[in-house]
Parts: structure tokens; sequence; C-alpha cells
């Protein structure tokens, strides 16, 4: 072999190799940079739901009115099911109120102009000062995808290489294999877990709740109506709807029994003064006592989010549970907060 | 931008490549001017602001130097010389040097002034070294008539602009001079593919996989413990290497695939016998530039011994402050300064030492030094050293206590804290000390290299593998919150 014929061969078989593991990723499109979608990447993994979200804003058409935003529980909504609005779902893990500007400036960026209406999903233990205070941006996503040839380098990645056999071995099976997998419309699903392992992360999350979130370390955060309200004012011409998420029965009581129920009176009270109104979920009622709608005890199954999307969407629809979620106005908050309290009467004797 | 980039390897270097020949079918000056003007963007990428700095140096020295090879009177040489070299010194203390000596100064004299907290302008260490070396040379009359093209050439070629090796004019001016060096030579690049490949390979498949426990550990040094010292040392020390000598096998491999022969810049430094043979292997054009420009003119051993000690540390202690503008590296270069006078002493004594005891002293010598040169502070240096020493207990990671015959000697195991278990980076620490102990390097094995399918499956493996370690994707931790 001369080196001509070497050096040829080193060529042809370097590009053979780049060229096919490159096009595998990109006809899986792990990261959302391009955003074809066939029977072999309609379930996606959740690689990092920031990045993902952003590249699929910022490489694909943007033709939404409405911003979704929220934590991982708000991510299991589906933008689809909310009536007479153009839902982006923006909602990303252990999301903090001090993101959510940066979310909705980077979404209006490239909208062009303020969105109609911005939904937005609270959950009462980001209240707690250590869950809100840090000042949080989307800043490195963005650059990142602004690198240059970004989408192009992503399609030699061993890593992506890797989600991209993962999420092309669920897809050819349509199932959805882990706790969170989503669809090319950026829809949520979750794995449906047995009662069995449901019960024991129902009892792991509510125990890590009491040490971590809801017991001596939580201090509700001073400066969490100032951050919702900065949001306002900077989308002056936008309406804003937010609701709480419910969290299942027995994490509530556990909540109530850590002492934090003055804490969640103060929450919905700073809430409803910055918007006027809440949607409530978070309360026992129907839904949240059925244990079954939830995998941990925390995160809820899509369904249920079905039904958060149709109550504000669509008021009081006659398909929905009557005693799940109910918008709580200013002045209505005083005496909601008096038949929650009163439900809860047994928890406090027993603290 | 960095040869380890995909903006490199799969745009500036083909384009580069492909360019360069065509223009050389029409013209070689053309190709030439394609081939600085690609070097010049290729240092911009980085920073574009910095593009007139480099400009500025290269057009004052090569006037100086064409000046210096002109005039005969000798004092008036002697300070043409001397304002070149305040000139490039300046420059280098300005950008490199400023916050340092102000902040030394704060502490000192008590007094306030501003640092400046400036970037350091990629490449400047390297290009000010070549180009004083230039200005130097032209005063002895031992330059040739260059023109500008060939000389900005020799300063900014990409392949050894950011780190080197440090290029001497007489090596590579007389390369970019040679027509011959125009035509495509399949050889060369088949050389060129195989050596940037292993470099490739060396930084982002060994060094960078170094690098993360290197980094954990020396984030952590307070609670290292004796394995966990000795791991986060030898860490750094492999990491240096790969990640160093990587770079310059993949400079003098983009060198060849334009026919330029850059010389070698490390020859299996971990081999070394005593700390002089050392630094005949280590940033081997680093050392050539301090011995001929600083160590022979201050009188190299010519002046007697006393002399010569204080010389070799006067080179070891601008060594360590070339490469940072802090007392650990001042203190890592005199301790290398001292180690090279005991070293010279002892051989001078005639006394012998066994060969593995001497390559056992020296390997731990270097890697108790680099701890210096890695730490950010003297505290930091001195709490991993005293890991090393086992001053902050000695336990061993829980997955040994599987082993009943480590059972027996110990009882005392604790969770090993720089990745998630104890074996996998042990083994591959094991690797990379036998690689760089006993394996040929880079350069060795270009020699060899013969072009059949073996070596080009190994190169093409080395560059694929590599290549789909460039993009990493960081995953997002707190899942469902």
């Amino acid at each position: 072999m001369n080196y001509k014929s070497f050096v040829m061969k080193i060529m042809a078989m370097v590009l053979v190799c780049v060229a096919s593991v490159g096009s595998f990723i990109f006809y899986m499109d792990p990261m959302w940079t391009f955003g074809h979608h066939h029977q072999n990447n309609d379930v996606q993994t959740v690689i990092n739901e920031r990045q993902q979200k952003t590249n699929r804003i910022l490489f694909q058409p943007f033709p939404y009115d409405t911003l979704l935003l929220g934590s991982s529980r708000t991510t299991y909504i589906n933008q689809n099911d909310f009536k007479n609005m153009n839902v982006y779902n923006f909602a990303v893990s252990n999301a903090s109120i001090q993101e959510y500007n940066s979310l909705i400036e980077l979404a209006k960026k490239k909208r062009g102009k303020e969105f109609d209406r911005i939904i937005i999903g609270l959950d009462f233990f980001k209240s707690n000062i250590k869950e809100s205070s840090a000042k949080k941006s989307m800043n490195q996503y963005i650059t990142a995808a602004s690198e240059p040839f970004y989408r192009y380098k992503n399609l030699l990645s061993m890593d992506l290489l890797e989600y991209s056999w993962q999420n092309f071995k669920m897809s050819k099976e349509n199932k959805v294999l882990e706790e969170r997998n989503y669809n090319r419309s950026n829809v949520a699903n979750a794995k449906a877990v047995d009662p069995e392992l449901m019960e024991k992360q129902t009892e792991a999350k509510i125990q890590k709740f009491r040490e971590v979130f809801y017991g001596d370390t939580y201090e509700y955060n001073p400066e969490y109506k100032e951050v919702l309200s900065q949001l306002k004012k900077n989308n002056p011409n936008t309406e804003f709807i937010v609701f709480t998420t419910p969290i299942s029965s027995p994490l509530f009581e556990a909540m109530v029994e850590e002492g934090r129920l003055p804490d969640y009176e103060t929450w919905l009270k700073d809430v409803t003064e910055v918007f006027g109104g809440v949607y409530n979920f978070m309360y026992p009622n129907s839904v949240t006592e059925d244990l079954e709608n939830y995998f941990d005890g925390h995160h809820f199954y899509p369904e249920v989010g079905k039904l958060i999307a149709q109550r504000i969407s669509q008021g009081n629809s006659s398909t929905l549970p009557s005693d799940f979620g109910t918008y709580v106005s200013g002045t209505e908050l005083a005496a909601h907060l008096k038949g929650i309290r009163k439900e809860s009467e047994p928890l406090l004797v027993n603290r | 931008m960095i040869f380890n980039s995909f903006e490199f390897i799969f745009m500036f270097l083909p384009i580069v490549f492909v360019l360069y020949y065509l223009f050389n079918k029409i013209n070689f000056t053309l190709s030439k001017i394609w081939l600085l003007l690609s070097s010049l963007f290729f240092y911009s990428w980085w920073n574009p602001s910095y593009l007139p700095l480099i400009l500025s140096s290269l057009l004052v020295n090569f006037f100086i130097g064409t000046y210096l090879g002109k005039i005969k009177k000798i004092g008036q040489k002697k300070l043409l010389l001397t304002i070149g070299i305040i000139f490039n010194v300046s420059l280098l203390g300005y950008f490199k040097y400023y916050d340092f000596f102000v902040t030394n100064l704060n502490i000192a004299f008590n007094t306030n002034f501003n640092v400046l907290h400036l970037i350091l302008p990629l490449a400047i260490s390297f290009y000010t070294f070549q180009q004083i070396a230039y200005l130097v040379d032209s005063y002895r009359n031992e330059t040739k008539e260059y023109n500008f093209l060939n000389y900005a050439l020799f300063v900014s070629f990409f392949p050894q602009l950011i780190a080197g090796p440090i290029v001497h004019h007489s090596q590579v001016m007389s390369q970019f001079d040679n027509s011959h060096n125009r035509k495509i030579n399949y050889k060369n690049i088949g050389l060129g593919l195989f050596v940037f490949s292993v470099g490739l390979f060396k930084k982002v498949g060994i060094a960078d996989t170094f690098a993360v426990w290197a980094n954990k550990g020396y984030g952590m040094y307070e609670n290292l413990t004796f394995v966990d010292s000795w791991m986060t040392s030898l860490a750094y020390t492999f990491q240096l290497y790969f990640d160093f000598s990587g770079y310059s096998d993949m400079a003098i491999g983009a060198g060849l695939l334009f026919n330029i022969v850059l010389p070698m810049n490390f020859n299996s430094p971990y081999k070394a016998l005593n700390i002089q043979d050392f630094w005949r292997r280590w940033h081997i054009t680093l050392s050539g530039f301090l011995t001929k420009y600083i160590y022979i003119p201050l009188g190299g051993n010519r002046k007697g011994p006393i002399r010569t000690y204080i010389n070799i540390l006067i080179i070891f202690f601008v060594s360590g402050f070339w490469h940072g503008a802090g007392w650990t590296f001042i203190v890592w270069g005199l301790m290398h300064g001292f180690a090279s006078v005991v070293n010279r002493l002892w051989s001078k004594a005639g006394f012998t030492m066994n060969k593995l005891l001497a390559w056992f002293i020296t390997f731990n010598f270097v890697n108790a030094t680099w701890v210096f040169f890695r730490a950010p502070s003297f505290d930091v240096a001195i709490e991993v050293l005293k890991g090393m020493a086992g001053l902050k207990g000695f336990a061993l990671p829980a997955e040994l206590s599987e082993y009943s015959f480590i059972q027996q000697l110990t009882s005392d195991f604790y969770q090993y804290p720089l990745d998630e278990g104890f074996i996998k980076p042990a083994l591959i620490t094991l690797i990379g000390f036998m690689v760089a102990v006993f394996a040929k390097n880079s350069l060795e094995l270009k020699e060899t290299i013969k072009p059949n399918w073996t070596y080009a499956i190994y190169v093409s493996a080395l560059i694929v593998y590599s290549v789909f370690q460039l993009q990493k994707v960081t995953e997002f931790l707190y899942f469902n919150f």
C-alpha cells in the first residue's frame, strides 16, 4: 500500500463512520434541534429539558400565543389540552421562580412580542427561601445553542449517539419506559408504575419532603411576591393565569403536620394579591385523595394534567370532578382558606 | 480555535488544506498568503480584539530584526536590540504579569493600586519568545534576509501558534521558502494524520479523563486522605503530560499536512532517570530557548561552579515565572532548579544510582512538584502534600473491602470521593502510567509506521473515537423536582 492509498483509506473510513453516526443522530434528533418526526423517534428521553425546550424554540417554528411555565409537575400537562389557546409548555425540572423571567424573555424574543397569556404552575415547596432565592437564568442554554455550528456539532457526540439509540429502542417498542418521556410535539408522558412501587415511592417522597422541604429548614421567601410582581411588570400586556400544582393528600397532610399551613396561607395570599386570583388544586379533593393519580405522591400522571388544563381553559366543565380545582379571587381567599383549615384541624391537633 | 474542536477538524483544517494546495498550483506566494491569513483567522476565532496585538508585534519585530541585520555599529545594534527586547518583555509583562506585580506591591507596601483583570492574549508567551530569539539572532548576524511573509508565517503558522512547540526561525523559515514543499506529499500527510490522531486521542481520550479526577481532587483538597491525595496528584501528572504532549503532537501532525516539520517537544519525560534528563524530554523547545538565550549568555557553565548553579537557578526561575504569574509557579521552577543543582553535584561527586531507584526518585519528585504547579495557592498544595504523606488519615476505598486479604490488613474503609468507584480510576491511572513510562511515544511510533490496513484502521479508530468525544452533553441532575 502506498501513502496515497493509506491516506485515502483513512479518510474514507473516518468519513463513513462520521456520516453514518451523524445521520443516525440527525434522524433521531435527541436534542430537538431539527424537528422532524417519525415513528422511530416519537419517544424521546429527557436529557436536559432546559436545553431541549430552548432548542425547540430557537430552531423550530414557534406559532404559540400562550406560554406554560412550571416545574416537573407542570411538564406532565399536555399543551394541546388547553382549549382556545395555542400553548407552548416551557415547564422544566426543578424550576425556580427566579428562572421564570428568563424563560419568558427567551420565548418572547423568538415570538417577537409579548404573549397573550402566560400560565404558571406554582409549587408550594418552591416558596422555601432555599428553593427560590438564588438568581437563575437561561443564559447558559442560549449561549450553548448560539455557538457556531451547534446543531451540527451535536451530530458528532458519543453521548447523543447513546441517547439516540435509547430513543430508537423506546420508539420501536412505542412505550414510555422512563419517568418522563416526550413525544415530538413537546408532550410528556410518564411510565405507569405498579401500586406497590407507587406506594413505596410515595412513602419515600413524603419522608424526603418532611426532612428537606417542609420541616424545620423551611422558611418562606419574603421576596416571593416581589419576584412574581416583576413578571407582571415586565409583561404589561399579558394575561397571567396561575395555578397551584395538586400534590397527593398524604403529602399535603405531611405539610400540615410539619406546621407549614400558615406559610401555605401566606403563599396563596401573596399569589392572589399579585395576580388577582389563583386556580387552587393543592388541597385534599377527590383527585388528590386517589393515589393512583400519582406515581410518587408528588408527580401526577398526564390524565390529571388534562383535568387541570380543562379547569383553566374551560371553567366548570361537566366532565371534571367538581371538587378538583377552584378559582380563588382575592375576596374569596379568606373563606377558601378557612375551609381548608377546618379540614386540616384534626392534623393540627395531632401536631 | 483549538485543535480538539469541531470547527478546527471539520471546517478550518479541511478548507485551509484544500485551498492551500489549490493556490499552490497557481502561485506559491499566493498559497503562503492564504496560510498566513488562515493562521490569523485561527488566532482571531478566540478573540478578534487581540489580532492588532499580534500584528503590531509581528511588524515591530520584523523591522527591528531586519534593521539589526543591516547596521554595523555595535553600540547602535545593542541599543536597538535592547529596545526590541524591552518591547517584547513589556508586552508580555503588561498582559501577563501586571496584576501579579500590582497585587504583590499592594501587599508589600500597603498601597492600593488597581488590578486590571486583563485576559491573557492567546499565545503571547509563545510568540514573544520566538520573536526575542529572532531579534537576538539578528543582532548576532545569524538571520538571513527573510521576507515579511515568511517571517509572519514563522511566528503565526497556526499549528504551533497557540501552545508551541516554540519554533526557532532557523528550523522553519527555510521550509516556508522551499518551493518543493508546495507539492502535495502523501507520505507527510499520512504521517501527519497518524501523529495528529495520536495527539487528539491523548488529549480527548486520556487527558480529559484524568482532568475530571484532578479537578475534583483539587476542589476538595481539605478532605483528601492518603489514597485520594495520591490519585489526585497522579491524575494531574498524567493529565498534564497527555494534554500538553497531545497538543504538541497535534501541532506536529497538522504541520506535516503542509510539509512543515515542527520540532519534537516531548520525548517520554516520565521515563527520565534524573531531573536534567527530565528537562531534556519535557517541553524540549522551551528548554532549548532558555538554554540558548538566557543560560549561555549568562555564562552557562563557563564561569565556575557557583556561577553555573546560580545560572541554573535563574533559568528555572524564569521558566517557573513564564509558566504562570504566581508564586506557586516560581516555587515550582525553583524546586526544579535546586533539584538540577543537586543532580549536578551528585554527578560531579562521581556517585551513581541504581536506574530503577533513580527513575523512582525523579518521577516522585516531578509528581510532587506538579502539586505546586496545579494548586491555586500554597495552602492547597500543602494540604494535598500532607494527604500524600499520610498526615490526613489513611483508609482504603470501600470497594477494596471485598477482598479478604485486604480485610486482614485493615478495617478502615471509606467511600472513594473522586469517582463513583475506585477500581476503574485506579486501573485507568495504572494504564496511563504504563503508557507514559513503558510505551513508545508518538514520534517514536511515527518512525515505525507502515502504510498498511492495520495502521489505517488504527488511525481511523483514534480519530473517530476522539471526534465523538468532542461534544459532551451534560445531563440535568435534578430530574423530578
